[in-house]
C-alpha cells in the first residue's frame, strides 16, 4: 500500500496540485465550505429524529427536503477529499488522525445502512411521532456523534501529535497508523 | 508630534492602523491569556474544531431559512416558520463562532494583524451581524416589509461588507465573488418562478445573507493560506 502512495506522490498531477498557488487552497476551501451544508443539514435531520426539533413535521418530509442536499454535499466532500489526498498522499498515509477519521466515516456509513434497512422499515408507524422510537433516536445520536468526531479528527490532521516519529514502535497507534518499521541490523558492536 | 514608523527603508509618519490598532494587537498578544493560549499545544486545535462545528451549525440555520426563501429546503414548512425555528440555532452558532474565533485570534494576534483576509473576514462578520439583526430580521418577520431605519442600516452593512472586500481582495477573489453572485442570481430568478415564491425583499435578504456568510467563511479559511 505504501508503495502505491509513494508512486501516487510522484505522479506529475500530484506534484502540480500540491505545488499550486491557488488550486490546492481552493480545493481545501471548497471542502470546508461544503462542510457547512453537509454538517448543517445532518444536524437538522438528526435533531428531528431525536425528537428535539421540527417535532410537528413528519420525518419523511424533512428527509425528502434536506437529504438530497446532504448527499450532494457529501459527494463534493468525497471528491475534494480525494483530491487533497491525491495531492499529498505521503502526508496523509501514516497520519493517525487521518486513519481514525476514515474509520469514523466508515462507522457512520454503517449506521446509515442500519438506519435505512432496519430502523426505517416501519417508518410509517412513527413518521409523525414527536418523539421517534428508541432505535431511531439511537441511530441519530450515533450519526451526530460520529460526524462531530469526524470533523474534529479532520481538523487534528494538521497537527503532529501522533506522527510516526512520536509513536512507540510496535504499539497500537504505531501499527494502526501504518508507520514504517525499520529493521536494525545487529552489528555486534562493531561499526 | 507625529509617530514615525519604518516602512522598508523609509521612516514615515505611521498609518492609522499602525498608530492606533497595532499597539492594541501588540498589547493583547503579550497579555497573560494570549501567552497561556500560545503556550498550550491543545487549546488552538480544539478551538479550531469548535469553530468548524459552529460554522456547520450556521450552514444548517442558513440553509433551512435563507435557502428555503430561495426555493430550496423543506417546502412543507413556511419560510417564516423556519426563520423563527432557526433563530436559536443561529444565535448558538454565532456565540460558538465568536468564542472559538476569539481564542483562535488570541493565539496569533500579530500574524492576523498583517493578514488582509483576516480584516476582510472581520469586516464581513461585523457587517453580517448588523445585516442579520436589522434588515434581514425586519423582512423575514414582516412578510417582506421593511422599515426605513432597517433599510438604511442594512444598506450600511452591505457597504461595510463590500468596500473592504473590493479594496483588499485580489483578482481571483473578485472572480469568485462574481461567480457566487451569478449562482445566487440564478437561484433568485428560479425562486421567482415558483408558485409559492416569497416576497422579493425576503429573497433579496436571503441572497445577501448567504453571500455574506459564504464570504466570511471563505475569507476566514484563506487566513491560513495567506
Amino acid at each position: 500500500m505504501r508503495d502505491f502512495f509513494v508512486w501516487m506522490n510522484e505522479t506529475p498531477w500530484s506534484i502540480a496540485l500540491r505545488e499550486s498557488f491557488y488550486t490546492w487552497p481552493i480545493i481545501e476551501l471548497t471542502h470546508v465550505a461544503t462542510l457547512m451544508i453537509f454538517f448543517g443539514t445532518i444536524v437538522m435531520v438528526d435533531l428531528r429524529l431525536l425528537g428535539l426539533a421540527f417535532k410537528d413535521t413528519p420525518v419523511s418530509r424533512i428527509d425528502r427536503a434536506v437529504l438530497p442536499w446532504t448527499v450532494g454535499a457529501f459527494a463534493v466532500l468525497v471528491i475534494t477529499g480525494l483530491l487533497l489526498l491525491y495531492s499529498k498522499p505521503l502526508v496523509y498515509f501514516d497520519k493517525f488522525f487521518f486513519r481514525a477519521k476514515l474509520v469514523l466515516i466508515f462507522l457512520a456509513m454503517i449506521n446509515i445502512l442500519v438506519f435505512h434497512f432496519r430502523v426505517q422499515k416501519n417508518q410509517d408507524e412513527w413518521d409523525t411521532a414527536e418523539k421517534p422510537p428508541q432505535s431511531a433516536r439511537i441511530s441519530a445520536a450515533i450519526s451526530l456523534s460520529a460526524w462531530i468526531v469526524v470533523i474534529v479528527l479532520g481538523r487534528f490532521i494538521a497537527y503532529d501529535w501522533y506522527d510516526c516519529p512520536k509513536l512507540k514502535p510496535g504499539g497500537f497507534m504505531h501499527t494502526f497508523s501504518g508507520c514504517p518499521v525499520y529493521e536494525v541490523q545487529n552489528t555486534g558492536g562493531a561499526l | 508630534m507625529s509617530f514615525q514608523c519604518q516602512y522598508g527603508d523609509y521612516v514615515e509618519p505611521c498609518s492609522f492602523m499602525d498608530k492606533f490598532i497595532y499597539p492594541f494587537f501588540a498589547g493583547v498578544d503579550e497579555s497573560g491569556i494570549a501567552v497561556f493560549i500560545k503556550s498550550s499545544p491543545t487549546i488552538i486545535p480544539w478551538a479550531g474544531s469548535f469553530h468548524l462545528l459552529a460554522l456547520g451549525l450556521i450552514g444548517g440555520a442558513i440553509f433551512m431559512a435563507d435557502a428555503r426563501a430561495l426555493g430550496a429546503g423543506p417546502k412543507s414548512i413556511s419560510t417564516h416558520s423556519l426563520y423563527s425555528r432557526m433563530k436559536l440555532f443561529l444565535l448558538v452558532a454565532i456565540a460558538g463562532l465568536v468564542l472559538s474565533g476569539t481564542v483562535l485570534a488570541l493565539g496569533e494576534m500579530m500574524r492576523l494583524y498583517e493578514s488582509p483576509p483576516y480584516w476582510v473576514k472581520m469586516w464581513s462578520l461585523v457587517a453580517i451581524l448588523v445585516f442579520t439583526f436589522t434588515a434581514r430580521r425586519a423582512v423575514f418577520e414582516n412578510e417582506g416589509k421593511i422599515t426605513k431605519p432597517a433599510a438604511i442600516i442594512g444598506g450600511i452593512a452591505i457597504l461595510m461588507w463590500a468596500i473592504p472586500f473590493l479594496i483588499m481582495s485580489g483578482i481571483h477573489a473578485r472572480v469568485a465573488m462574481i461567480l457566487m453572485w451569478i449562482g445566487l442570481g440564478a437561484a433568485f430568478w428560479y425562486s421567482s418562478k415558483q408558485d409559492d415564491a416569497e416576497p422579493k425583499n425576503i429573497r433579496i435578504a436571503a441572497m445577501i445573507s448567504i453571500a455574506m456568510w459564504l464570504t466570511t467563511a471563505v475569507a476566514g479559511r484563506w487566513i491560513a493560506f495567506y
